[in-house]
């Protein structure tokens, strides 16, 4: 392993029995969301039947809450990473190493990554219980994955940058929550009332309302709740985000769908984000 | 050689460095005295590529090491004055982690490792985890870990503080073999006397200026003006302080039990010829010697009664 801030992070937190833990906290608790979904479909249907179709929901709900988890826990894995090297002083020292500031914050994102993904992969088998119904394929499993580890990577850059500027690393989990709550939930509002107000201005000349494809890119491009429909939409078939806004006209065409554009606009993002978070913590960065 | 030329570091109105200059010389432990806030750590933290100065420049070898970043990280080796350790990680883990910041191929860490534990005596903690060291033995450990990669320039910010007498003499014998390896060595410590064992060097610094550089005896010798030495005898105390006498460059002779000693403004001819001159008049001598500097005291008349700190 090239960068040697990935292997001791690995290193120290597989030593200690906290991630283990979480791990099968974690793996218990999707269990035990699988097993109440089948046994109130199965009690419900007792009667009228069971249709195994329907199963493809429980899909939706074990992966909306994996991206819940992916939301909670990357700050708490990464925004401490700088910081928590300042607290331990042990900062000044990597930074006298070769290691470059790059690589030492991509290290530490590695790292906190690192140690998501284990989670996830580890909650994989818990799909399982799907397979015995059908519905869903492996490539749906590790296409929605892939998404997660890109939203991860996006939330823990930002964590990193966060984590670099502030001396806290509450303050830094505090300013990454808070602004992923706006990311996803007031992007989202605004996408809203920028709909009402096409909508009357159409409404007053009788035509069809057509929203702009900048004013929905603006608003979800960066959001990682929108892709994760998005890509749930091509899955099983429904989109949310339509039955959210209550008509087909409220999304714009695009020749990409949306989760799509999420991925390169994140990664994109992600990277200049690492690279700011670079220049914050380079002693020898000019003003 | 290391020249550290007009060095100004300022925080807004602030001038933490003020103008400083002063040479160490390949294979010398410099011993970097001054009082809080003198700028010590400021000049370190620059040398060790840490902060950017405001103006000035550091030479090594005649190059200018501060912006060749690739250099300066090859070049130098730097222990901060407080430092941490990670929780969870043995000793030699610790040196792994540090030898693969340096890149340094993985085939060659363990020998290098063993080397340098042993240099450090640590080689019998090297499966031990790093937080249940003492602090004598992390600070000894810290050392280790700035030398991983074999580095010229050793910046050594206050290795003894906190330690206790017998973890200080460790380090300062450590600390002797390293000079005898040639490395050269920029050392703070505001255990003066201990810099006066220890160092080859000595530069005072005080309100971001130095105020006096060279051997500990050079700096007494321009600060007192004189030389004072001891002189122990077997006997014929008296014939021993009137041998003294006869040399004008000798004054203010103080006879005591079987010793004496007086103030000296001569040259080393003169002072071996005092001792010849007792020999010849039979007196039993059995130490004839400089007393030697006190840096602690240096440091009060230089500073004006400063707090010796970091």
């Amino acid at each position: 392993m090239r960068n040697p801030i990935i292997k001791r992070e690995m290193q120290t937190s597989l030593r200690s029995w906290k991630l283990f833990y979480v791990v099968c906290a974690y793996v218990a608790f999707l269990l035990l969301v699988a097993y109440l979904f089948l046994e109130t479909m199965v009690s419900q249907t007792v009667y009228s039947g069971f249709d195994p179709k329907d199963v493809i929901y429980l899909y939706a709900l074990l992966s909306g809450i994996q991206l819940a988890f992916v939301l909670l826990a990357v700050p708490s894995l990464t925004a401490g990473s700088i910081s928590g090297e300042r607290e331990r002083q042990t900062l000044d020292i990597l930074l006298t190493t070769k290691m470059t500031p790059f690589s030492i914050v991509f290290g530490k994102l590695v790292a906190g990554i690192g140690q998501l993904l284990m989670m996830i992969v580890a909650t994989l088998p818990v799909y399982a219980v799907l397979y015995y119904f059908g519905g869903i394929s492996i490539w749906h499993i590790l296409s929605t994955t892939l998404y997660l580890m890109v939203t991860a990577v996006f939330i823990g850059s930002f964590s990193i940058l966060f984590s670099c500027i502030y001396k806290r690393t509450m303050i830094s989990m505090l300013v990454v929550y808070v602004l992923f709550g706006l990311l996803i939930f007031a992007t989202a509002g605004g996408y809203l009332i920028y709909l009402a107000y096409i909508n009357s201005q159409a409404s007053m000349l009788n035509v069809i309302a057509t929203p702009n494809p900048l004013a929905y890119l603006g608003c979800f491009a960066f959001n990682p709740g929108a892709g994760f429909f998005s890509l749930l939409s091509v899955q099983i078939g429904t989109n949310p985000i339509l039955s959210w806004f209550g008509y087909a006209g409220a999304m714009p065409a695009l020749p990409l769908p949306t989760w799509v554009i999420n991925v390169v606009a994140e990664l994109v993002l992600s990277v200049g984000i690492l690279a700011l978070a670079a220049k914050k913590i380079n002693p020898l960065k000019r003003k | 050689m290391i020249e550290v030329k007009h060095l100004v570091k300022c925080y807004g109105q602030f001038t933490a460095v003020d103008n400083l200059s002063f040479e160490i010389p390949t294979g010398c432990v410099f011993g970097f005295v001054g009082p809080n806030g003198a700028g010590k750590t400021t000049t370190m933290r620059i040398m060790a590529g840490l902060l950017r100065q405001t103006t000035g420049e550091v030479l090594y070898d005649g190059k200018e090491m501060t912006s060749d970043r690739k250099f300066l990280k090859e070049t130098v080796g730097y222990m901060p004055d407080f430092f941490g350790v990670y929780d969870n990680l043995k000793v030699k883990e610790y040196m792994d982690f540090f030898a693969g910041t340096y890149y340094i191929p993985v085939d060659d860490r363990k020998a290098l490792i063993d080397n340098l534990l042993q240099l450090v005596d640590l080689e019998e903690k090297k499966e031990a985890y790093v937080d249940s060291l003492s602090r004598g033995m992390k600070q000894r450990l810290c050392l280790a870990r700035s030398l991983i990669h074999d580095p010229e320039l050793l910046i050594l910010d206050e290795p003894a503080s906190g330690l206790d007498p017998r973890a200080r003499v460790e380090m300062k014998e450590i600390l002797k073999t390293l000079g005898d390896m040639g490395k050269t060595i920029l050392i703070s410590s505001h255990i003066l006397p201990e810099l006066s064992e220890m160092c080859t060097q000595i530069g005072i610094i005080d309100k971001g200026r130095m105020q006096i550089q060279g051997t500990v005896a050079e700096i007494m010798r321009q600060l007192t003006k004189k030389r004072v030495f001891h002189v122990k005898v077997l006997d014929e105390t008296d014939v021993a302080a009137a041998r003294a006498r006869e040399f004008a460059s000798v004054r203010d002779v103080v006879e005591g039990e079987r010793e004496i000693h007086f103030a000296f403004e001569g040259s080393e001819e003169e002072r071996a010829a005092i001792l010849a001159s007792m020999v010849r008049a039979g007196v039993p001598v059995i130490d004839f010697r400089e007393q030697e500097g006190n840096l602690e005291e240096i440091f009060m008349t230089i500073t004006g009664g400063g707090q010796a700190d970091a």
